[in-house]
């Protein structure tokens, strides 16, 4: 499916940025966000932007942090904008970055040329056909099977 | 004014997640569910975004506790569960 014109590319730390609009409840605006596909969430907002654009909070979860402890934290909603593609997502805010994570870019397909320091965004029209097609896949289905069984 | 979730209330809403667990695990592992502890009500949707949505529009003054079915947490950083050893 085409997509607006998104920017996106490779940082000097060697990381995965795409422009993003975000809205709170106050304001939007545009952040060069980081891809982090090791976040299950949607969005992570350092304290600093979720007070500047407003945030509506929702609740709290359960949050299995990087070093494996878990977290009751407050969780919240905003809207996040990648090309033409608007979604109101789950948003945690912590930390100094504004990080997207698989909630929000699992609707799109991103293509990574790391020679080029270049990433092309499109959104994902058959993305759950794929997540399908790999569910179909035995050693997938051995591993959602070991999910199952283990919880984890 | 919108009630805020108190650590009770939180405490409340995971027993309810617990009672719940043997049946929705079943049905709808990999999903995501918001609760209300005061209506005891539950709402489960593929997206956490939309479960939580879902909670809102039913109770827009109150605040939910969520978690995705069958894992140990909501959402979570480097995602590890995939670990077998």
């Amino acid at each position: 499916m085409a997509l607006q014109q998104v920017i996106a590319g490779i940082d000097n730390e060697n990381q995965i940025r795409l422009e993003c609009e975000i809205t709170g409840l106050y304001k939007a605006t545009s952040y060069g966000a980081i891809v982090d596909t090791g976040f299950s969430g949607g969005l992570v907002l350092p304290q600093v932007i979720a007070v500047d654009i407003g945030l509506e909070t929702v609740g709290a979860g359960n949050v299995t942090l990087a070093d494996g402890s878990i977290r009751t934290l407050p969780m919240y909603m905003c809207k996040v904008k990648i090309g033409d593609v608007i979604q109101e997502t789950d948003t945690l805010v912590m930390g100094n970055d504004v990080l997207i994570g698989m909630n929000v870019i699992d609707q799109f397909t991103l293509i990574v040329n790391g020679p080029k320091g270049q990433v092309s965004v499109e959104g994902a029209e058959s993305a759950a056909g794929i997540r399908n097609a790999l569910i179909q896949n035995p050693h997938d289905r051995l591993v959602n099977t070991l999910k199952k069984l283990t919880g984890r | 004014m919108i009630k805020a979730l108190s650590q009770d209330l939180i405490s409340q809403a995971k027993e309810i997640y617990e009672r719940l667990k043997p049946t929705i695990e079943k049905k709808n592992w990999g999903e995501y569910i918001a609760i209300d502890p005061i209506s005891k009500e539950y709402f489960i949707a593929p997206k956490l975004a939309d479960a939580m949505r879902t909670a809102r529009d039913k109770y827009p003054d109150r605040q939910f506790f969520s978690e995705r079915i069958g894992f140990k947490s909501a959402v979570s950083f480097s995602y590890s569960h995939l670990h077998l050893t």
